[in-house]
């Protein structure tokens, strides 16, 4: 094969091709996304903004804070309502289920029951025949 | 540009910016579309990178120390996007960037934005075949014929490395184009 030198040779073109119009429609393109920038500059509206929702965050903990703690004390439940509500919504064997042995031990200490307390419940109840027979 | 200090004011100024940036564009767009086209062979692909190149000129405009030339540092916005496209796309496909080009080459015959003749085609197989440094530089001076001391500072290499690089490239390409 013959020689081949680029220098010699007529320029190789790189036969890249562009569609009609391209460099028009590309700077309308561009220019139309320049915007969104300029609206970054106005940052002296921002400042503005961002102090007063800065002031504003601090004011509402400032109002926040003893308010929840308020409602923080009311939280403690009474007794009677747990009770009333342990009654209502769960059957003994519910309660059973969530007691473990060291529970039901702690209960049974307590709940002792004092013999002439047992003696005057049962001469009150009118079934005293009944259980005297058992 | 002669007052580039000056241009690169207006360009910060928003009362100019607008006009400014019209002037760039229509100064560089042709130009940076030739280079990255070189590069990723596409027109798709080189509206993309052009298009991101020039949103990336106007977001850090403000950095620009003025170190390089505002021509080089432009240049090279475009070079980085275009290379770091190639890694995305063979990264995407689990290829290597020489395969990508490959792949970019063969679709060439059927681009209708691409009008070349079959010697055309052959140089752009002899140059997909380089490294990829020779490739640029090869491309910058001969298809874009920019000078040593311009792509010197868009590659950041000294002239002389840039020489020996150019004629290294010749060298393969003639040879190529010898044997095929």
């Amino acid at each position: 094969m013959k020689d081949f030198n680029l220098d010699t040779q007529p320029k190789i073109k790189t036969g890249f091709q562009v569609p009609e119009n391209y460099f028009e429609q590309f700077e309308a393109k561009m220019m139309e996304q320049l915007p969104q920038k300029e609206t970054k500059v106005v940052s002296l509206f921002h400042k503005k903004q961002i102090w007063i929702s800065s002031i504003a965050a601090v004011l509402l903990v400032m109002i926040a804070i003893p308010v929840y703690q308020s409602m923080s004390k009311d939280t403690t439940i009474e007794a009677t309502t747990l009770e009333n509500y342990l009654v209502s919504e769960y059957s003994t064997y519910d309660i059973i289920d969530k007691l473990s042995t060291e529970d039901i031990n702690a209960l049974e200490n307590d709940l002792t029951l004092n013999e002439d307390a047992v003696e005057s419940y049962l001469l009150d109840t009118q079934n005293i025949d009944y259980y005297l027979n058992q | 540009m002669q007052d580039e200090k000056v241009f690169i004011e207006r360009l910060l100024d928003p009362k100019t910016q607008q006009d400014a940036f019209r002037e760039l564009l229509q100064l560089y767009q042709k130009p940076l579309y030739n280079h990255i086209r070189n590069i990723v062979l596409n027109h798709d692909d080189t509206d993309d990178v052009l298009q991101n190149t020039f949103l990336k000129i106007f977001q850090n405009i403000a950095k620009f120390k003025g170190e390089s030339k505002l021509f080089s540092w432009i240049y090279r916005i475009a070079t980085n996007e275009a290379l770091t496209l190639l890694q995305q796309k063979a990264k995407k496909s689990g290829i290597s960037n020489e395969e990508v080009q490959q792949k970019e080459l063969n679709k060439l015959e059927s681009d209708v934005f691409f009008d070349g003749n079959e010697i055309q085609l052959k140089l752009q197989k002899a140059i997909a075949l380089l490294p990829e440094k020779q490739q640029l530089v090869f491309k910058m001076k001969y298809f874009e014929e920019l000078k040593y001391e311009e792509i010197s500072e868009i590659v950041d290499t000294s002239v002389g490395a840039l020489k020996a690089s150019y004629h290294l490239a010749v060298k393969k390409i003639e040879e190529y184009l010898k044997t095929n």
